[in-house]
């Protein structure tokens, strides 16, 4: 079992490896191969910390940013053919960055409790990372375009990308208050975890709801869009890295 | 002055500012629900019911002051929401515009009307569910949970016991606490019998996860436990909730969910479409 947790961090810091060449090199970047190795990569650091804590705990750092990598690492490999010559790959590898370093974060490594087996539960836990990485995917779009300008192709997939990270967000609560309400009998509560949900789900709702009429340069419009998405993906991490 | 109110509730811009503040209520929320006084009223208003502690909420001016945030930004974005979706129906109904377009707006326009649905949801589910603190019922035994009596015919618990046995202050493990080869959700039950005015009205089995439900009622299994006190003895923890929303509340949920995924797949063939 420990065997299991030392092969996780040595994939961990293989990742870093890996993410730290994709910012500093952009050639590095566009490769296909590359992206497939780092998409085998976080495989195996998912399967080593399945492995050693059990397939339940969901709600950790390490499952958080290794299962949210691997949607970026897929959504870049998908689009990397049409993104040659594009500043995402770049930004792709600086969120995998983020996540290979948020990874490393010690945590207490928490047992597979019965509460966790229940399906609901695990497709709310499942639908945060998933949502992760496709908004750090929306914002790695957002980053080309604030470096080299318009690009309709990549605005529009990271509008998508945004989307769909809202609608599996919506999903998870979907689900969550099912769980809720089977196990507790509610379906809202008003404790603080609830009430961080319904933020970062209105922050999804601000980020798609931005008025075309408000800016006056498109620069100010891709700002207003990407700004709730940042706070997102902050707010993310920094509630695992903090509880 | 009457165009400028029209003007402001049938403007994106209000959405985007409104849906701004009230993302920074929830954050705000969540931070409050880490104070102690806050917390401990948040828990009461969720264990029960609103109106029970309404009084705590008004001598609480913090929290009074955060409530109101709430409920003018909940309701200027749902008069937000109706003015501008009326707005889209007009567009799609009487104005002519072309095949493709008017799909897409008749999807935003059934999208917003669900989110609306959604929110009148959201406030009557708070308004109108009652919840009662769990009470101990042990085997044979029987409670009263208003305005029902139920009682407990038998309890099967067959994994290890040690984990629901009670300290002498009466507390045991947390439910979370339990590993998962130490509890069986399936194996570990009890069965109800549930009367209302001594009449029998329900009679069944009730599981961790898997209520127990009469009418618009809910009895929902809270855990089990063995009192310090009584050898061998094993009771359960139970509460009662009366929801009347429960089914319409996650079919309008479905149904966005659905037409979220339907407008995606949209946007996504059109954009495929417009690069070949």
């Amino acid at each position: 079992m420990t065997t299991m947790l030392t092969f996780y961090y040595i994939l961990a810091f293989m990742n870093v490896f890996m993410a730290g060449m994709l910012v500093l090199n952009n050639t590095f970047a566009t490769k296909k191969a590359v992206w497939y190795l780092l998409t085998v990569l976080w495989i195996l650091q998912v399967f080593c910390y399945f492995s050693h804590v059990g397939y339940y705990p969901l709600s950790g750092i390490a499952p958080t940013c290794t299962i949210a990598a691997l949607t970026l690492c897929l959504c870049q490999s998908l689009s990397l053919t049409r993104d040659v010559g594009s500043k995402r790959p770049f930004f792709s590898g600086m969120g995998l960055l983020v996540l290979a370093v948020v990874s490393l974060v010690p945590e207490n490594v928490p047992h597979n409790s019965f509460m966790m087996s229940y399906l609901f539960a695990i497709l709310f836990f499942l639908s945060r990372p998933f949502s992760l990485g496709l908004t750090l995917y929306a914002l790695a779009g957002m980053g080309h375009l604030f470096r080299e300008g318009a690009d309709n192709r990549i605005y529009r997939t990271s509008k998508d990308a945004a989307f769909l990270a809202s609608i599996i967000f919506l999903g998870g609560e979907i689900v969550g208050c099912y769980w809720g309400f089977m196990g507790w009998g509610t379906t809202w509560r008003w404790s603080g975890n609830f009430q961080f949900s319904a933020m970062l789900f209105v922050l999804y709702m601000v980020s798609l709801h931005v008025p075309a009429t408000l800016f006056r340069s498109r620069k100010g419009y891709n700002i207003a869009f990407s700004a709730p998405l940042v706070c997102v993906v902050f707010c993310m991490l920094i509630s695992k890295v903090i509880s | 002055m009457r165009s400028k109110i029209q003007s402001f509730f049938f403007s994106l811009q209000t959405a985007y500012f409104f849906f701004i503040l009230l993302a920074a209520i929830f954050g705000a929320g969540s931070y409050l629900a880490g104070f102690e006084e806050t917390g401990r009223l948040f828990d009461q208003i969720t264990s029960e019911c609103i109106w029970k502690y309404i009084d705590d909420i008004v001598a609480n001016h913090l929290l009074l002051t955060w409530f109101l945030l709430l409920v003018v930004c909940a309701a200027v974005v749902f008069i937000n929401t109706l003015c501008c979706t009326s707005q889209v129906l007009k567009q799609c109904f009487i104005n002519k515009i072309g095949k493709t377009k008017q799909f897409r707006l008749r999807l935003m326009t059934f999208i917003h009307i669900i989110a609306l649905a959604v929110i009148v949801c959201h406030a009557l589910e708070i308004m109108l569910v009652t919840r009662h603190s769990p009470v101990k019922i042990l085997v044979s035994g029987m409670a009263t949970l208003a305005p029902y009596q139920v009682k407990v015919k038998n309890i099967s618990y067959i994994t290890d016991r040690s984990f629901i046995q009670e300290d002498v202050d009466g507390k045991r493990l947390p439910g979370f606490k339990i590993p998962l080869e130490k509890f069986s959700v399936d194996g570990n039950k009890a069965e109800l019998t549930v009367y209302r005015d001594g009449v029998l009205v329900k009679e069944g089995e009730i599981r961790l996860f898997e209520p127990l439900r009469v009418g618009n009622s809910f009895f929902i299994m809270d855990g089990f436990f063995i009192p310090h006190h009584k050898g061998d003895s094993i009771g359960i923890l139970i509460h009662h909730t009366y929801n009347p929303l429960v089914v319409p509340f996650f079919v309008i949920y479905a149904v966005l969910f659905t037409t979220l995924l339907v407008q995606y797949i949209r946007n996504r063939c059109q954009i495929s479409v417009q690069n070949k």
